[in-house]
């Protein structure tokens, strides 16, 4: 990870003067702009695909697809400090901890007192 | 603090860039504003997430209803709202790159396209909010929708909304404030972690977005 952190901050630096290299300087953002539209487009596409089931779940692992591209990308997470992931983690595992608890409840013991 | 000094580039460290004085240095300053954003950000998504899970909750008592009731949203607004927040993420992110350069017009152009989207997300959003309050879509006295649980999707459909709509106003002014910065007061901007910090906002905004899309408006089209 600091390998691939520093090759990016230094990529950044090369390409300093105004102009210089056109589009290609931004290659990272542009490509990551790209997926995210394609993961948009399947998203939409896949939503009038009777797949039962397979409909929710699809648009749920695609959501979270273009949550981590923008998060590593864009939010930089990929060549951020270990303190600064540490952070970032703490709010998704208190998230996942809120869904656990209360999925396991509803999935499990409510059911019967709805029928 | 020593084991990734290459974390700030050398090159951000510029004798012109401010630095305020209870930091013993530029990138401490930088890793804090970042922190702190990250540490808020934690605390957002507990903010949705509340909303999120009460979603699920409803969802998985009432599969039928809310599939009903996720019909009537407008799944083409939804959609060039979710284009345009995407691509403005894109711009806030070609900002930052651009923001250690010599000229500061790059990183104010991109942030400044970012700004028009954002504008245009609200501007489209008002257009949809209209339309549905003409057709009665809200779960409050005067709606057209059956009493009981379709009602119960579309309370959650304005209130995760409307709560991104506000988040969104709020981001617009970050970015507009770091846009007037970047040219009344560039040397503030340099080296320093504030674009970035409202760049974090920004895509955690965006990142809220990617969810409710298909949550709200892609239930139910496959029927």
């Amino acid at each position: 990870m600091t390998g691939r952190g520093t090759g990016r901050r230094t990529g950044r630096g090369t390409g300093g003067g105004t102009g210089g290299g056109g589009l290609r300087q931004f290659r990272w953002e542009i490509g990551v702009w790209l997926a995210l539209i394609l993961l948009m487009g399947a998203t939409l596409g896949l939503a009038y695909l009777p797949m039962g089931a397979g409909n929710p779940a699809a648009a749920l692992a695609l959501a979270l697809a273009k949550l981590l591209l923008v998060a590593v990308f864009y939010m930089h997470l990929r060549s951020s400090r270990p303190v600064v992931r540490l952070a970032a983690a703490t709010g998704l595992v208190f998230l996942v901890a809120l869904f656990a608890l209360t999925l396991a409840d509803v999935l499990f013991r409510l059911p019967a007192a709805w029928q | 603090m020593s084991s990734r000094p290459d974390s700030i580039r050398p090159d951000s460290i510029r004798a012109d860039s401010i630095r305020a004085g209870h930091f013993p240095d530029l990138p401490r300053q930088r890793l804090a504003g970042e922190l702190g954003m990250w540490v808020f950000l934690a605390t957002e998504i507990l903010f949705f997430g509340g909303l999120f899970t009460g979603y699920a909750v409803y969802r998985l008592q009432y599969p039928d209803a809310v599939t009903e009731a996720a019909r009537h949203t407008d799944v083409l607004l939804g959609s060039v709202n979710t284009f345009l927040l995407l691509t403005s993420s894109l711009l806030v992110a070609l900002a930052v790159a651009c923001q250690d350069r010599p000229g500061l017009r790059l990183c104010r152009l991109f942030l400044g396209g970012a700004i028009a989207l954002g504008l245009g997300f609200l501007a489209v959003k008002a257009v949809e909010y209209h339309a549905d309050l003409a057709e009665g879509l809200v779960p409050w006295p005067g709606s057209s929708l059956p009493p009981g649980p379709q009602r119960l999707f579309f309370a959650f459909y304005w209130a995760m909304t409307g709560v991104h709509a506000v988040h969104m106003t709020v981001g617009i002014a970050l970015l507009g404030w770091m846009f007037r910065d970047l040219r009344a007061r560039p040397k503030l901007m340099r080296g320093t972690a504030r674009l970035e910090v409202a760049g974090l906002y920004w895509h955690f905004v965006d990142a809220v977005w990617i969810f409710l899309y298909p949550l709200l408006y892609l239930v139910g089209r496959a029927q």
